[in-house]
């Protein structure tokens, strides 16, 4: 695989996934899914404009979140996000946007 | 082993760890196979090079332990021996002394630090020297000495037993440096609903908050400066991670799927933990103490 050093870069080498373009729809989706699984709420219960707060999201989940959203958009992201972009909406739209800091 | 005794991790929990293989940790540490933060140039934070980053911090050390240009250092927690390494060679040091609990380390150390550099396949509380030490410098290792599960009390009781030893070791108002990560702005009472840091990546370990540091070495020495270089080891894990991804076959080839990926987890979840202000890294310089006891 690859050779070079690649400290610094931002797009990120996953072994399954290269970095990919995805719609507010599709990382909404893909959100209410991961979040559901992880914080075990019925389908359907989580709603894309409530905070994360609400739902008991604390940092090691917010950081799990934030590991498995760069593994599946191919991209290097900050951890502050989910405090900077509290819903999944504006979280949402702030990655569909092409953003990665908080 | 009695309360008072206790040293934190067994030799068996850190072999867990740190004997996974030379070979792996050679495909993501730097080429002074440093496995700690290292200290970047602030100006230069997103480009410096992991490896002259972590040249910096081991001048650092050498600097706030009194180390220059002196007789006999101790290194507790030697890693894989690059921190001696530069010791003896940029900093004048004549004698230098490693502890590792990792038997694939001391073997690593012991073939590769030369004539000047005796490295021991020893824990601190069990290293009984026959002449005192001119400074003491120890990195990353504190991590491992308490427990995870130990009651406040117990330690403090750790922390406490580490801080006599160097006292002990060290000669009159000889410095000591330590660096260390320690928790941040996790409360005290929180418990942890994912353990998977505890279960899985450093067995029997617990970290430190900066006031059981303060108050363990209380009397016995005096602090001097304390750093948070929080940023610097999120940075040093972001890079370990980059470094680790790129080259995910050959680890995966070398240690198997389950490993490499719990490598990856660990280190990501550490960047992050970093960033947020989770966890702080401390670098710590300490007087010893003049007072009889
Ligand atoms: C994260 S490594 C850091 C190594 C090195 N200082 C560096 O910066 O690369 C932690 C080291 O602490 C050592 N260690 C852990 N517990 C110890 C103990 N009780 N006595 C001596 N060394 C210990 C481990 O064997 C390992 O070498």
């Amino acid at each position: 695989m690859a050779e070079s050093n690649v400290a610094g870069k931002i797009e990120l080498a996953s072994d399954s996934q290269q970095s990919t373009t995805r719609s507010k729809a599709e990382i909404q989706a893909w959100m209410i899914t991961h979040l559901e699984e992880a914080l075990e709420l019925d389908p359907g219960e989580l709603r894309a404009d409530e905070s994360f707060d609400r739902y008991g999201l604390d940092s090691t989940e917010a950081v799990n979140l934030m590991s498995s959203l760069e593994d599946w958009l191919g991209v290097e992201l900050e951890p502050n996000l989910p405090y900077e972009y509290p819903t999944i909406d504006e979280l949402a739209e702030h990655l569909a946007a092409g953003g990665t800091g908080g | 082993m009695s309360a008072s005794a206790a040293s934190g991790a067994s030799a068996e929990a850190i072999q867990r760890h740190y004997d996974v293989g030379n070979d792996f940790y050679e495909l993501f540490l730097d080429e002074t196979r440093t496995y700690s933060c290292a200290m970047f140039d602030p100006a230069e934070m997103q480009h410096e090079s992991l490896e002259s980053a972590q040249c910096r911090k081991m001048d650092w050390h050498a600097q706030h332990s009194g180390a220059i240009g002196t007789a006999r250092v101790l290194d507790v927690g030697c890693g894989w021996g690059g921190g001696l390494k530069r010791l003896v060679s940029q900093h004048g040091v004549q004698h230098g002394v490693g502890l590792t609990l990792s038997e694939a380390q001391f073997e690593y150390a012991r073939s590769t630090c030369g004539p000047k550099i005796e490295v021991r396949l020893e824990g601190w509380a069990e290293h009984k020297p026959d002449q005192p030490y001119d400074a003491i410098i120890s990195v990353g290792a504190f991590e491992h000495f308490a427990r995870f599960g130990d009651t406040p009390a117990q330690k403090l009781a750790s922390y406490r037993h580490y801080f006599e030893r160097c006292h002990e070791l060290l000669s009159v108002g000889a410095q000591m440096s330590l660096q260390t990560i320690a928790y941040g702005d996790i409360p005290r009472t929180r418990t942890f609903r994912d353990t998977f840091i505890a279960d899985e990546v450093f067995p029997e370990s617990d970290l430190p908050r900066l006031a059981e540091i303060a108050e363990a070495c209380e009397d016995l020495f005096e602090i001097s400066l304390v750093r948070n270089d929080r940023e610097h080891y999120a940075r040093t894990c972001r890079m370990w991670f980059n470094q680790l991804r790129a080259q995910k076959d050959e680890a995966i080839g070398l240690v198997g799927r389950e490993v490499t990926e719990r490598y990856e987890r660990l280190l990501r979840t550490f960047s992050y933990s970093f960033s947020l202000g989770a966890f702080v890294l401390l670098r710590i310089a300490l007087r010893r103490s003049g007072r009889s006891r």
